[in-house]
């Protein structure tokens, strides 16, 4: 088919040549991009994050970013205020039943005491 | 450089014809092809110039065509096997595709279309060299460098790959000599 190697390249050169992509192929890439973008870009545009002054997408993912910590620490914050308080209401909780302890041995005490005093007087 | 639309509409040609010549199925190229460009667009930023853009391109569109026939798992490998052990069995795992290369086919002439879909059925690697020698007019250091390969290796694919392709055709022919006679 191909008698020498010249001929076989000139072949491949003419099979080979750049043929059109289909009609609309670049309409249908850049519907594509655009429909990409307006995925993304929403959520931002509803915080008004999409001003001409921060378009920037490595100044709209560092304004995210410290919204998260924000919210992180805040929701720490509350986090540790809670672990105060039930530590406070267990310690109240073991005070009142030291007292109540306290209170029950000093009455059993004094009963011991009173019956020893009967008793002696007898 | 000039806008992304601008890109689309002077490459768009290249792309698309450099993924089809692998994947032999139109359908499945313009979704490959693009994707090609949708890449392209998220990665402007980092492109020099057009230059840049051109072998950036390339070089895409060879992975993703090579990546795509890795997911339909064309048995192309063992087909070129079968031919450098002198093993003769036209018509026998044609790749797949070829049936539904649709209105993409026509070159205008059908040993064109021979040849591409002989170029088919060879392993990628060496489809994806004879494209960029041939279709891009590529040298084999420029096609070395746009594969991160060596020059030797690039040598060695074009060789084995012309080789390949002159067995299958003048194969073809004889079958075809047999079959008519």
């Amino acid at each position: 088919m191909f008698e020498t190697d010249e001929e076989l390249e000139r072949e491949l050169r003419e099979a080979l040549r750049v043929r059109d992509a289909p009609a609309g192929f670049a309409a249908r890439v850049v519907e594509r991009v655009d429909g990409k973008h307006g995925r993304k870009r929403q959520p931002l545009r509803l915080i008004g994050l999409n001003a001409p002054i921060i378009k920037g997408a490595f100044v709209r993912w560092a304004i995210a970013a410290s919204l998260l910590v924000a919210v992180a620490a805040g929701g720490y914050s509350r986090h540790e205020r809670m672990q105060r308080q039930a530590g406070e209401r267990a310690r109240q909780q073991v005070l009142l039943a030291l007292r109540i302890t306290s209170a029950t041995l000093h009455s059993v005490h004094d009963r011991v005491l009173e019956d020893k005093g009967e008793a002696g007087s007898k | 450089m000039r806008e992304f639309s601008q890109l689309v509409q002077a490459h768009q040609g290249r792309v698309y014809s450099l993924v089809l010549r692998m994947v032999r199925d139109s359908g499945l190229a313009e979704e490959v092809a693009q994707d090609v460009f949708l890449e392209l667009h998220a990665s402007l930023d980092h492109l020099a110039g057009e230059e840049h853009v051109l072998a950036w391109l390339r070089r895409v569109a060879v992975h993703r065509a090579t990546d795509a026939l890795r997911r339909r798992s064309v048995r192309i490998d063992s087909a070129a096997e079968e031919f450098e052990d002198g093993r003769t069995e036209v018509g026998a795992r044609a790749p797949y595709g070829l049936t539904t290369y649709g209105s993409g086919r026509s070159s205008g002439s059908a040993l064109n279309d021979r040849v591409e879909d002989l170029l088919a059925t060879l392993p990628p690697v060496q489809q994806a060299v004879i494209l960029l020698r041939y279709q891009e007019d590529l040298l084999p250091a420029e096609i070395a460098e746009l594969l991160s390969k060596p020059v030797a290796t690039v040598k060695s694919h074009l060789q084995r790959g012309l080789q390949l392709l002159r067995t299958k055709a003048e194969h073809t022919l004889k079958e075809y000599s047999r079959v008519r006679d």
